[in-house]
């Protein structure tokens, strides 16, 4: 019944957008109209205040020549045409994908896996959650410590348990091959707490009604799953899958303290390049340039997922307008 | 009558020399720009953090107690070292006024050229600083010039030296090096004092440590490659002057160290510990060390009586003795609101002879004034005899470091450690190979 | 009869299924566990050593002497009273800030419909995707012209708002049935009573886990407020934390910096315990029944 109603808006698609509004404000829906931008409007307001002006400051420092020093020389698309040419760039940017496609759905397979165990009413399981969330919260200098240790090649842990099944482990963060995966381990290790706790509380979140219901009609629990929890999940899913390619793709700290991007570069993401770039190099402009690519690149992911998600999540199918 | 008149004349003549006596005393360390009640705020900007800052917080506190009561000082000390030169330009860089700021040889031109710093010539000649120039460290006063101007005072001196277990030394049967020893000569004690003591394949005790690691920059190791005689730039620093047979030996004596005769660990030997190779010497694994003269007071913390230890100094090379230095200073930014003042804290605090020693003491480490150096090692720790000998008289003299030109951090980032890497990774054993990349890609940066 | 026997065996089958389900679990998140509680326990086992026993090698875990007294000593070293004051007022004006903007917007996105709304969505969304070391100089010069420069306000102000807990905050009330809403509609409920008698009980898990990572995100925020904080008075406990970090790792005295990490991380832990309270399924609760 809620598609009937927002069907309506295909008529208004044809108006003209000023047309639309004045509609939206007069007509029946008028209370939701105004509504629905005043409950908008803290939050909104808010950030645009303090990230308009910052957005459109990098926006236009990308078409500059910028030492931080002296005042910023217009010079055009001239930073595009150095990237072209930049070797380091085209290799972050390289690992910048190669990280983000790894980790993420490796690290939410995890955690979804996680938050189903996580989510049994078991004594004990807040012990359990904490455990799980603490990565998150310990000293990121202490966490890289450790696992430098744990990395290393002859008293590292994990080398030793591979030597258990015989299998000659590699050096891990010492060699250029094996540098990345072990920023990717370690980064989902510390990450995980984070996509499972939201998964978790999408998992809270369904009403034990359905389950109820699924289980009058003889459901098995597979098909509980399958039919109940799966669905009723996608749009925390959709969140956690949104976000951590977002934040996959803003990934920083794991590369700058465990490797801090070496050795030869190996595990330089963009971000780590474009953070050089303008406060060591002290090339703003090139900076702003460089993360107006992982901007796009962002949102072409992102408008992507949207457009997929109308398939497969659930609370995106009165969206049309 | 005429005893009450010498009398007379004996108390004013004390009197009088008393009073002289005492202003002498009160030596007065302003220069006379800065109004004596003035009710500012000062901002001072460092890397130094609780305990390590101290030295020179007693200082500043002293001069402003004495001289400006009214002035304010707002500290923003303890900002990590990594973390310091990207925040100090971001906020140069947003307008902040800052009115001191603690510098470092690696960034001096960096941050002149940027025109980030006040050039402290006119201030040096309107009012001189105690002992400047002859007093103080030369490689460190050349340090912190650029194009011929002085923008930051040294307050420190670093050199680097060779950390020995004298211990493992007398087992093999071996004489310590001097500075005369030659890398030859290094690299044969190092492979003879490298042993595998419990015969399980694996190396227990290597003879030497702290040489080169991926990530390393060039600064550590310049000073091999100009005793070997090789350069990194050309005169101007317009092109790269590396592949030479010189340099490539010198890139590949290191490399050889570790992969060709197994004497120096592999980084991921190092990176066991997780805090840094220090734990390799004093944990008896290394009978050599490399390693900076504040390094001392510490590896006597960690080692303690477990085993007999020292310094010397670097070994020579065909071209000559030479050892890297390092070295800090405090500079004025140009967005100073109190640049007058800033200087005149830094003259009190870098040459006032009354607290030197003990700022030296503190921070167990050389002052860049030369005649307080003794009051770096206390006279109770195992290197007191030889350190001033090692770091001071042999390290001072010898003290050399690459040229520190605008983009060098760029350059070091993205030419040297890109391509060095792969020589501390094993990947590339050959130097040949690895200095040619540096070489393209340096000529490419600096020549375009 | 039979088939009440029936049921009761299955009933007793699914019990013996969930015990052994139980256990299997049991074991498999405590093998896990093992490799997420190592490195924070390493820490605070390191933060009873010395000096000499964090460099000792091979690693001990257990300190060989308790060294109790890094924790007094990191305490006293610099001003960590201030800096706790500091970052729990940050912390908590930040969560309260985040939690209410991202609530209200997020119920917006989520169930009332107005013209351009999915625009605005994703337009706001993009803002996330700006990587932030491009507007940090932009923000410090307008937090100069605020004269916002070393005051807390500079790190708390601009991030009272938030795309992404908007974001999270609309997906988890999309999940919510529509009926529940409708059922407050016909009764005469606005839409703000509705939102805060019917949606706000029922995002109860969402909120809590938008409060606690609103909370550990600014309680470990470091990079921004190490640029706008340069006053003593104003520093957070990152910014403390990262101050014992000597130039030379060699001097650093890392079993300080441990101590203080321990007690540091000590109030992100009562939060997160804390919310973990919140994590109860709303719906059973309110009842689909009593809105019918």
């Amino acid at each position: 019944m809620t598609a009937n109603l927002a069907g309506g808006g295909g008529h208004a698609r044809k108006l003209g957008v000023l047309e639309e509004v004045r509609r939206a404000f007069t007509g029946l829906r008028r209370g939701e109209t105004i509504a629905g931008y005043l409950f908008l409007a803290p939050n909104f307001i808010g950030f645009i205040i303090f990230l308009l002006f910052p957005i459109c400051f990098a926006f236009y420092i990308m078409l500059t020549d910028w030492s931080l020093a002296k005042p910023p020389a217009f010079v055009g698309l001239e930073n595009f045409e150095t990237m072209v040419n930049d070797r380091l760039f085209w290799k972050s940017l390289g690992n910048s994908f190669y990280y983000t496609f790894v980790a993420v759905p490796t690290g939410i397979f995890i955690a979804f896996w996680l938050a189903l165990a996580l989510n049994r009413k078991m004594r004990g399981i807040i012990f359990f959650r904490t455990i799980y969330f603490l990565p998150q919260i310990t000293l990121t200098v202490a966490a890289a410590t450790i696992w430098r240790w744990i990395y290393q090649p002859e008293i590292g842990m994990i080398n030793h348990m591979l030597d258990w099944f015989g299998i000659d482990g590699p050096k891990w963060i010492h060699d250029t091959q094996w540098a990345m995966p072990s920023v990717i381990i370690m980064s989902n290790w510390q990450g995980i707490g984070f996509a499972m706790l939201i998964l978790l509380a999408g998992l809270q979140g369904i009403p034990e009604e359905y389950y109820e219901a699924a289980s009058i009609d003889g459901a098995s629990g597979w098909q509980r799953m399958r039919y109940v929890t799966l669905p009723m999940l996608t749009p925390a899913l959709f969140f956690v899958v949104v976000t951590s390619l977002i934040g996959a793709f803003q990934s920083f700290d794991q590369f700058f303290v465990l490797t801090q991007g070496g050795p030869a570069h190996a595990t330089t993401p963009l971000t780590l390049y474009i953070f050089q770039n303008a406060f060591t190099f002290f090339k703003m402009g090139y900076g702003a340039a460089l993360a107006s690519v992982v901007f796009v690149i962002i949102l072409i992911i992102t408008i992507v997922q949207w457009r997929l998600a109308r398939r497969w999540v659930i609370g995106f199918e009165n969206d049309d307008e | 009558m005429i005893r009450k008149f010498l009398l007379l004349v004996t108390v004013l003549a004390l009197l009088s020399f008393g009073m002289a006596a005492s202003a002498q005393d009160m030596v007065d360390w302003t220069c006379g720009t800065v109004d004596p009640d003035t009710s500012a705020a000062i901002t001072i900007t460092g890397w130094e953090g609780p305990g390590e800052v101290d030295k020179f917080l007693l200082a500043f506190d002293e001069f402003f107690n004495e001289y400006y009561p009214n002035v304010e000082q707002v500290l923003n000390t303890g900002v990590a070292w990594g973390d310091y030169w990207t925040t100090l330009p971001a906020q140069l860089a947003g307008g902040a006024e800052i009115d001191m700021a603690w510098m470092h040889i690696s960034r001096n031109d960096t941050f002149a050229s940027n025109g980030w710093l006040l050039n402290l010539d006119s201030y040096l000649e309107a009012c001189p600083i105690p002992g400047w120039p002859d007093l103080f460290v030369e490689s460190m006063r050349d340090a912190f010039n650029y194009q011929g101007s002085q923008y930051a005072i040294p307050y420190d001196f670093a050199t680097v030296g060779v950390y020995v277990n004298t211990d493992l030394f007398e087992e093999a049967g071996l004489d310590l090096p001097d500075e005369n020893t030659t890398f030859e000569e290094f690299q044969e004690l190092a492979i003879a004092l490298t042993q595998d003591t419990d015969g399980d394949g694996e190396t227990d005790v290597y003879g030497v440590s702290n040489l080169a690691s991926p990530g390393a920059g060039a600064g550590g190791l310049y000073w091999i490659i100009k005793s070997f005689g090789g350069e990194l730039y050309n005169e101007d620093i317009t092109g790269s002057e590396l592949n030479t047979p010189e340099a490539i030996a010198a890139i590949q004596w290191v490399a050889d160290m570790i992969w060709e005769h197994g004497a120096h660990p592999t980084a991921d030997a190092v990176a066991a510990s997780g805090f840094g190779g220090e734990f390799f010497f004093a944990n008896g694994k290394s009978a050599m060390h490399f390693a900076l003269n504040d390094a001392a007071s510490r590896m006597w913390e960690l080692i303690g009586d477990s085993f007999a230890w020292s310094v010397v100094p670097t070994p020579r090379g065909p071209a000559g003795h030479f050892n890297n230095a390092g070295g800090s200073a405090f500079s004025i930014p140009t967005s100073a609101a109190h640049p007058d003042l800033s200087y005149e804290l830094i003259r009190y605090t870098l040459s006032n002879p009354d607290h030197l020693c003990r700022t030296a003491t503190m921070g167990a480490a050389l002052v860049s004034q030369m005649e307080f150096h003794d009051c770096a090692a206390p006279p109770e720790a195992p290197y007191a005899d030889v350190y001033h000998e090692v770091f001071s008289v042999v390290g001072g003299r010898d003290a050399i470091f690459p040229s520190y030109h605008p983009r060098f951090q760029e350059w070091s980032s993205s030419v040297w450690v890109a391509n060095m890497d792969l020589l501390w990774t094993g990947e590339e054993r050959d130097a040949a190979v690895a200095v040619q990349r540096v070489h393209d890609q340096t000529n490419e940066m600096l020549g375009g | 009869m039979a088939n009440a026997v029936k049921l009761k065996d299955s009933l007793l089958g699914q019990k013996q299924t969930k015990l052994l389900m139980d256990l299997l679990v049991y074991v498999v998140l405590s093998i896990v566990g093992i490799i997420f509680i190592m490195p924070f326990a390493w820490m605070v086992a390191n933060s009873f050593k010395d000096i000499r026993g964090i460099y000792k090698f091979p690693p001990e875990f257990i300190p060989e002497v308790w060294h109790f007294s890094n924790y007094t000593e990191a305490w006293t070293a610099t001003h960590f009273d201030i800096g706790f004051l500091n970052s729990a007022l940050v912390a908590a004006a930040v969560v309260l800030g985040q939690v209410v903007t991202a609530s209200l917007a997020g119920y917006s996105f989520a169930r009332l419909r107005y013209p351009g709304r999915d625009k605005i969505f994703l337009l706001y969304i993009s803002l996330m995707m700006v990587p932030f070391t491009v507007l940090l100089i932009p923000l410090y010069i307008q937090m100069r012209a605020f004269g916002w420069v070393s005051t807390l306000q500079a790190v708390i102000v601009p991030f009272l708002f938030t795309p992404w807990g908007t974001f999270m905050m609309r997906q988890f009330m999309v999940t919510i049935p529509r009926e529940l809403e409708d059922a407050a509609r016909i009764d005469g409920c606005g839409f703000f009573r509705t939102y805060w008698l019917i949606i706000l009980p029922l995002t109860k898990p969402a909120l809590a886990t938008l409060a606690i990572f609103t909370f550990v995100n600014t309680w470990n925020s470091y990079q921004w407020p190490l640029i706008v904080l340069a006053k003593p008075k104003v520093k957070t406990l990152p910014l403390l934390l990262a101050s014992f970090q000597n130039q030379s790792a060699m001097r650093t005295p890392w079993h300080l910096i441990m101590a203080a990490s321990t007690f540091v991380v000590v109030p992100v832990l009562i939060a997160f315990v804390v919310g973990q309270k919140y994590y109860v399924r709303g719906i059973v609760t309110t009842g689909i029944k009593g809105g019918g």
